[in-house]
């Protein structure tokens, strides 16, 4: 067996063998209380942004602006290379801010991965999936995260959004389970499936929706998958969770 | 035809020669990608140097040079091959290294006649300097001595770099950020840097390089994570910055006039997002290959971003006498270097 592979000579790779990179999506805000803007590009000239809404595709020309919560798809076509993957952003209107709510995590997150300590929560800064700048994540190597809430008044609320993080490389997983309390009554529970492939880095929510009440306090159980699926280099141990924003709709 | 005009022409007269119509339809699928901005593009090679990984497996590509017999070495920090020395065709030449876990950092330096290398290891936390055949001559420990470290495992050098006189300095790119300044007898002479938010502090000094592009010699070292190049005197005093937004640049390489820069990451730091950066004399980027054309707005850059999935996480620039790029990877499934061919 040889231990070096040998190829033709001229073997310059060709335009179809490169995927176009996802274009560069730009919001002014992906939590918003009246409007958000979202500007597209792709970097690689001759290329066209398409993006679906709704169902429905469009050809990118202008900045879109967006009045209520959606999720809105890009891709970048070029008449040589493979067509970029699909990138997705969702952008949600803020209908209460938890802003002057008290929180309390237990335990508290990893301190390399602390942000701004529980107001990274509530402070409507939506994280990128860049989680190593700045200080929009919290981030926990634990089996269970508890958040206790105490709103400033009691509120109406139907649904908790909470912000993660997917990046399979870098060890972060979705939760197997969140769960939401009041009161010691289960008000909300949702269970999530471990992924059987690595799926793209991804900035999102999940949603737990809520029995409609009002309540003045909660408790946000997290759990993490109880490890890391075999598939990935990392498996057996427990993945890393990445919270940075708790949202309640009415 | 001198020999980038005909590298340039050779997929044109290729096509040229195959005429019909069930051919034109697929001539579009047939051409070789160039990728690159201005006077800075190229064709890829991503077959370059492939190794069979049985007897030769790769880890993460870190850094790579070129030695004057034009041997060109790629440092990984697989301990079966720690050093693997190539033709430029990507011959495998030899190889060497097997204590080498956290290799890193590698950089030559010619000593009166004589080239060695410098091994910044991250995980032994030292540099070691070695003959080309990998023979160790020296080890700079972590500097206890200077009172800024609590205990070795804070010290991670990322890279070094040598200037004329024989002085060398370390960064300390992933662990306390400082920049160490030794003699060539390796006593600790200055330290400068740090971790903070002042100007002369860093966020992942990654890089270093000694610039002598002028008559006043310069250090320029890498802000990763600030997406900025500092420069610096030899004594250690910040001169200016270099602002790359949205770049997250590994080491700077200088050929010629101009600043070759594995750019790791871009846009907003996510994987996978990597491409290459040149900059000019005037420390303008003049190309990105693998990136976006590089806009400027009222001598400010604006924000640099992947356009093409070329490469994934390249992690440093050998540039070899006919300007071609060679590119190891950082996290890449142990996959061998592309080369990039000036066109």
């Amino acid at each position: 067996m040889a231990s070096q592979i040998s190829f033709a000579q001229n073997h310059f790779a060709k335009t179809e063998m490169f995927k176009l990179s996802t274009p560069k999506i730009e919001a002014d805000s992906l939590l918003f209380i009246k409007r958000a803007t979202i500007i597209a590009k792709s970097g690689e000239s001759g290329s066209t942004v398409y993006f679906k809404r709704d169902g429905q595709q469009h050809t990118y020309q202008s900045p879109i602006v967006l009045k209520e919560s959606e999720w809105v798809s890009f891709w970048s076509e070029h008449p040589d290379f493979e067509s970029s993957d699909l990138q997705t952003i969702e952008v949600v209107k803020i209908t209460h801010s938890m802003v002057d709510s008290e929180l309390i995590i237990e335990p508290q997150p990893n301190e390399a991965y602390n942000g701004k300590g529980w107001k990274t929560l509530v402070d409507l800064e939506k994280g990128t999936t860049n989680f190593r700048n700045g200080h929009s994540w919290l981030g926990f190597q634990k089996e269970t995260i508890t958040i206790s809430v105490k709103l400033k008044k009691p509120t109406m609320i139907s649904k908790l959004q909470m912000g993660i993080l997917i990046d399979h490389g870098s060890w972060i997983f979705s939760p197997k389970a969140v769960k939401v309390e009041a009161s010691k009554e289960i008000i909300g529970t949702k269970e999530f499936e471990a992924p059987s492939t690595a799926e793209s880095s991804e900035s999102t929510f999940l949603t737990i929706d809520t029995i409609p009440r009002v309540y003045g306090e909660l408790v946000v159980t997290i759990k993490a998958l109880d490890a890391i699926p075999d598939w990935h280099p990392g498996k057996g141990t427990v993945p890393w969770i990445f919270i940075d924003e708790l949202l309640i709709e009415p | 035809m001198k020999r980038r005009e005909f590298i340039r022409n050779t997929g044109m007269a290729s096509l040229a020669m195959c005429t019909g119509d069930g051919f034109a339809k697929s001539m579009p699928q047939n051409k070789d990608a160039i990728i690159g901005h201005g006077d800075f593009r190229y064709k890829i090679d991503l077959n370059w140097g492939a190794l069979n990984s049985t007897f030769h497996p790769l880890k993460d590509c870190h850094e790579m040079v070129m030695d004057k017999r034009k041997r060109i070495f790629l440092l990984t920090n697989h301990t079966k091959n720690n050093v693997l020395i190539y033709n430029k065709d990507g011959k495998l030449l030899d190889y060497w290294g097997t204590e080498y876990p956290g290799a890193h950092g590698l950089t030559i330096h010619d000593e009166n006649g004589e080239e060695f290398l410098y091994i910044a290891d991250n995980e032994r936390h030292e540099v070691i300097k070695t003959t080309l055949d990998g023979k160790v001559l020296q080890i700079f420990p972590c500097p206890m001595e200077s009172g800024k470290y609590e205990s070795i495992e804070k010290y991670v050098p990322t890279e070094t770099t040598i200037v004329p006189n024989g002085d060398i300095y370390v960064a300390d790119g992933y662990g306390e950020q400082y920049i160490l300044h030794y003699n060539a007898k390796g006593e600790l002479l200055n330290i400068f840097g740090g971790k903070g938010s002042k100007a002369y502090h860093f966020d992942n000094a990654h890089g270093i390089c000694l610039d002598n592009r002028t008559s006043t010699p310069t250090l320029l070292i890498t802000a990763r994570q600030q997406n900025k190049l500092k420069r610096f005197s030899l004594d250690g005093q910040l001169l200016n910055e270099i602002e790359l937004p949205g770049a997250y640049i590994c080491r700077p390489v200088i050929k010629g006039q101009n600043v070759y820069l594995a750019t790791i990451w871009s846009g907003d730091g996510s994987p996978g997002t990597g491409f290459v950066s040149i900059l000019n004399g005037e420390d303008k980027l003049v190309s990105a290959p693998g990136g976006c054309l590089p806009h400027y707005e009222e001598n400010a850059l604006s924000p640099v971003y992947q356009a093409l999935k070329v490469f994934h996480h390249p992690h440093d620039v050998c540039v070899d006498d006919d300007e071609n790029l060679y590119i190891p990877q950082w996290n890449t499934f142990g996959t061998n270097p592309i080369k990039l061919i000036r066109v």
